[in-house]
């Protein structure tokens, strides 16, 4: 085998898979654990959000060492509000996702450390907080689907080839609603697929996915979404497989849905015209970490963070006199071996002395408005 | 739907043709007096081969002319002898070939039939378990004893079930299909099928589990991630339900397809087998034609084999249109 | 996901040939050392490959090592068998007893059970079961790689041929694959060796003269895996970026060809060492390979079809050769399924 300094040697290979496998090993035991309610029950630190992510670490125990996808974030998602959360290609914005799904491919995809406490509304109209960071495999039911629903990337290899749609769709009402005969469950994906506007329903209730568009199956990703009334919709990047005019009307679909139904929106994407249009909240991610965040506005008017600068930079305008597009030099660094000092030190055309130092904690600029950043912290604003 | 038939069976005729050809010039090329020796032996044997059989196969296979345009006019009088649905007469059994054929296929496929449904019960089950549990003790025991069952001789393995429960334990007949002491009829005569059969039936499955069992898990491990069975999770659907219904409902499509290629295995008779437990199915039969020089019968049968095997692949085709939603046939 | 991360690791790759400062610390596991791992990794693939090897040290190397006896050299150590005969005759009430000896000598000492001198016993003809068995091995396992070479080669020109030159060539050599994959397999061997008996030739030949007409049967294939993977290269997006910039496509597919089609081939090639290796020794049980006094593991096999009191008395006559066989193709089919674990890119650990 050729020696190249920049491979592992063998014996780097072989501790790394030990050690990997005695961590997946005890992370699959506590994920498929039986255990009672009250071991996940928790409490909500505001009980205006529905959401709150604290200090999630998603970690991918690879052959070439841990992946830290998601590496200390922290964000909450208030009732009846859109989040958008932006960032570049695996920055961990749909690890974050997935981890609150509980979606993650095991065994090399584990939730390490960190709450997701999520309020679900019961049957009966009281509400309830649940760990989901902490809930056991077996009863993720209890909130996936009818509390929180997901729409996919990929509307083109989302939906099961060998069944119709009608028969897809309805099976989202007899999971989640008891009793439910068969003409409930076609009456309620009726009114869904003509919610998402969907100009023959009947034809398409019938219809195999093939047989339709990738605008319109995504509409049925949308539609299956809604069947069970969730409190939370995550939309995972929901028009970047789409052409641009199909963006546009999924877009307005969205927006139309988000003042019809009640409940929030956490919407991925890497467009920040997108978060422009939709989100009140801005939640910037950059190398599994929140680096900003703050209301639309702020984020979009008082960008603080160098990272968050350059990306607003990066979007091509009309206006712009200069005809290149402004890039952010460099790259991520790698996930297998993250620097202790900030990520983006190496991008950043702003760096000071402490950059070099630990990792900036997050400071709060306004109420609403966090960066982090060292050149915010409270030493830099006293010597400025 | 209707032209894409009927071009396939135009395809498939030709490949026939192919088929019978190569066959043909095999057998031509037996020389012609060893031939003659084999139709004495039988001769000498007690069945007789009467001179006129003798005769027509020589007129039918035009044998004696062994120059290539003797043997290539040899294959145009037998081939219009089969466009008269004529096969020849089997010098052993003096009767027409294709009733032999069709005399003896029953009790292969009886066995074939039965081995496949256990088959089929027992191997995607385990498939299933085996990807569903991927790298775990389960998936690796399921696998090693597939994997044996797959490297084993269907000689050696028959064999040894046969020492084993027929000759030391005494529990089955060892050979044969019916207890040739006893006279049964009825429902008694059922039974002793039966138990004669059980040990052939259970190598066949022991042996052919392997291949069918290690389908399903491919098949399943690759439908398991897809983007599909994640929506699926997150529509709230139990992980049963979603290997159960959503994930084995895709497993199913190449399943039900190979079933259509089984078809040739159904109906030619698992030579081997039937010869280690001396049953009287068409493979064994085949068998003994071979060694006896049977030419008539040796052809009919080939070709009967290379007939299914076409039509198994055209089947597998069909079936694929009807069982995959998003497959046009064209 | 995956792929995003893939690029990102490759972008990262020509950085640091680069020699950018801040990703020094950053190494990966070279693409060789991937599949080596994800190979030795399964233990399956590590008894396949000990289950192998074994079998060619024993066969190749046990002769010149083991040399008391070779594989037709007959145990005349007969000896003499007395047997003895009682029988009871009643008269007037008195019982007299009759017994009568009989002696028998025998040239040449078979069916002995297991001694120092007959590891294994000796067969029904006075071979030794031990020595006969590594002979087998040397067949078995010459005959197959053989056939595989063969199927390969045969495999990968008329493959190559039929995708390259598509139109009528393909049209010609699909046809061909089609007949051949219709063509009754042990029947037809059945009536070549026929042919073969009649020809008179040598017993030791005939078995490769078998393995020829099976690489004249299997390489539709392989045929077809190449021909496939030449299509698919062609529709191949970076294909067509390589022609748009005014590259030879046939260089192309070509350069692009080995890496693609090489890991299959590996994996086929593997597995049908195993299911030759069945071939041969069914062909050998059925008395139409490889003929007495030459041994093989199916032919070792074959005397228990006529001869009931071997099958049931004397299994150190055809077990060992039966478990030599079950060792092979399982050691071949581990190892294959190892490689495709192996070297499946689409793997998720």
């Amino acid at each position: 085998m050729a020696k190249n300094k920049n491979y592992l040697s063998g014996r780097e290979i072989r501790a790394i898979a030990k050690e990997n496998n005695k961590i997946m090993k005890r992370l699959e035991a506590y994920k498929n654990r039986k255990c009672d309610e009250s071991e996940y029950l928790t409490e909500m630190k505001d009980n205006k959000n529905i959401l709150e992510i604290d200090s999630l670490h998603t970690y991918f125990f690879t052959e070439q060492g841990v992946v830290k996808a998601v590496n200390g974030v922290s964000l909450n998602i208030p009732k009846n509000a859109t989040v958008g959360i932006v960032g570049e290609s695996g920055c961990g914005k749909s690890v974050t996702s997935m981890s609150v799904m509980r979606l993650l491919q095991g065994p090399t995809g584990q939730i390490y450390s960190g709450e997701i406490r999520f309020n679900a509304k019961e049957e009966d109209g009281s509400e309830k907080v649940y760990d989901i960071a902490k809930m056991p495999i077996r009863d993720i039911h209890k909130i996936r689907g009818n509390q929180i629903a997901m729409i996919f990337q990929e509307p083109m290899t989302s939906l099961n080839p060998v069944f119709t749609i009608g028969q897809q769709l309805d099976e989202v009402t007899f999971i989640h609603k008891k009793g439910a005969t068969k003409e409930d469950a076609k009456a309620k994906s009726m009114e869904m697929l003509n919610l998402v506007g969907i100009a023959a329903p009947e034809r398409v209730y019938a219809a195999f996915p093939h047989e339709l568009s990738g605008g319109m199956r995504q509409r049925v990703m949308i539609a299956m979404a809604l069947a069970a009334d969730p409190r939370l919709i995550i939309a995972d990047e929901p028009t970047t497989a789409l052409d641009v005019t199909i963006q546009a009307q999924i877009l307005d679909l969205l927006r139309d849905l988000k003042d019809k139904i009640d409940g929030s929106i956490m919407l991925i994407t890497h467009d920040l015209g997108i978060i422009a249009e939709m989100a009140d909240y801005v939640v910037v991610m950059y190398a599994g970490k929140v680096i900003e965040q703050g209301t639309a506005k702020e984020i979009f008017h008082n960008p603080m963070h160098p990272y968050t600068i350059g990306l607003q930079k990066s979007k091509p305008t009309l206006k712009s006199d200069s005809d290149m597009l402004f890039n952010i030099p460099g790259n991520v660094p790698n996930p297998v071996n993250m620097p202790s000092h900030c990520y983006f030190k190496e991008r950043c055309d702003k760096c000071i002395a402490k950059c070099s130092g630990d990792y900036p904690g997050m400071v709060q600029v306004s109420p609403t408005h966090y960066v982090a950043c060292h050149l915010y912290s409270e030493e830099e604003k006293n010597n400025g | 739907m209707l032209k894409y038939i009927l071009k396939r069976l135009g395809m498939s005729i030709l490949i026939l043709l192919g088929v019978s050809l190569i066959i043909y010039f095999l057998i031509r090329l037996m020389p012609v007096d060893f031939i003659q020796d084999k139709i004495n032996a039988i001769n000498q044997g007690g069945a007789t081969v009467s001179e006129e059989t003798v005769n027509a196969m020589y007129e039918m296979y035009g044998l004696g002319d062994n120059s290539f345009l003797g043997i290539l006019k040899g294959y145009f009088s037998w081939l219009g002898a089969l466009a008269r649905f004529d096969l020849g007469t089997s010098f052993v059994y003096g009767i027409p070939v294709a009733q032999v054929i069709f005399e003896h296929m029953g009790i292969s496929f009886a066995i074939a039939l039965i081995a496949t449904i256990f088959e089929f019960m027992i191997a995607i089950p385990l498939g299933i378990t085996a990807a569903t549990h991927q790298y775990s003790f389960r998936d690796y025991l399921v696998t090693v004893l597939v994997m044996i069952g797959i490297s084993l001789p269907s000689f050696f393995f028959g064999n040894m079930l046969k020492d084993f429960f027929a000759l030391k334990l005494g529990w089955f007949p060892a050979s044969g299909l019916v207890d040739a002491t006893a006279s049964y009829t009825g429902i008694q005569l059922l039974g002793d099928y039966f138990v004669h059969m059980f040990i052939p039936i259970l190598t066949i499955v022991i042996l052919s589990i392997g291949a069918r069992m290690r389908m399903t898990r491919t098949n399943m491990l690759e439908v398991m991630n897809s983007d599909y069975i994640r929506t699926a999770r997150a529509k709230g659907l139990s992980e049963k339900v979603v290997i159960n219904k959503h994930a084995f409902r895709n497993t199913l499509i190449p399943l039900v397809t190979s079933l259509a290629g089984l078809l040739p295995s159904l109906f030619s008779g698992a030579i081997i087998t039937e010869q280690v437990f001396d049953l009287p199915g068409i493979g064994n039969i085949a068998l003994d034609a071979m060694n006896r020089g049977d030419i008539p019968f040796i052809m009919g049968y080939n070709m009967f084999l290379a007939l299914l095997s076409v039509l198994g692949v055209l089947l597998a085709d069909l079936m694929y249109g009807i069982v995959d939603p998003r497959v046009k046939l064209e | 996901m995956n792929d995003i991360k893939e690029k990102e690791t490759n972008e990262e790759k020509t950085v640091q040939e680069d020699d950018v400062p801040h990703d020094k610390t950053v190494r990966l596991m070279s693409p060789t050392r991937m599949v080596v791992r994800r190979f030795f990794r399964s233990k399956l693939s590590i008894i396949g490959l000990i289950m192998v090897i074994g079998l060619f040290i024993f066969s190749f190397a046990g002769p010149l090592l083991y040399t008391e006896w070779g594989e037709i050299e007959l145990d005349e150590s007969g000896k003499t068998e007395y047997s003895v005969s009682e029988t009871t005759y009643t008269v007037d009430g008195k019982e007299y007893t009759i017994r009568q000896t009989t002696e028998k000598s025998l040239k040449d000492n078979f069916l002995d059970g297991p001694s120092a001198t007959h590891i294994l016993g000796t067969d029904n003809e006075g071979y030794d079961i031990f020595v006969r068995l590594m002979y087998g091995g040397r067949i078995s396992l010459t005959v197959s790689f053989i056939a595989v070479f063969l199927i390969t080669i045969l495999g990968v020109i008329l493959g190559g041929i039929a995708g390259y030159f598509g139109g009528a060539i393909d049209n010609i050599i699909m046809r061909l694959c089609d007949i051949l994959i219709c063509l009754p397999g042990i029947p037809i061997l059945l009536i070549i060796s026929t042919i073969l008996d009649a020809s008179e030739i040598d017993a030791k030949y005939r078995i490769y003269l078998l393995m020829i007409y099976l690489t004249f049967i299997s390489w539709p294939g392989t045929a077809r895996l190449v021909r496939g993977q030449i299509l698919s290269l062609r529709e191949q997006e970076y294909m067509v970026a390589a022609e748009a910039m005014g590259y030879s496509t046939s260089r192309q597919i070509f350069k692009h060809l080995v890496p693609n089609v090489m890991p299959q081939l590996i994996v086929s090639m593997s597995l049908s060492l195993g299911s030759m290796i069945l071939y041969e020794a069914t062909l050998s049980y059925l008395n139409l390979g490889v003929k007495a006094p030459y041994a093989a593991w199916g032919t070792m096999i074959n005397i228990i079809s006529t001869n009931q009191d071997i099958l049931q008395n004397h299994l150190n006559v055809w077990v060992p050769a039966g478990v030599c066989i079950v060792i092979a193709v399982l050691g071949f089919n581990f190892i294959g399924d190892g490689l495709r674990d192996a070297l499946d890119p689409k793997a998720r650990r």
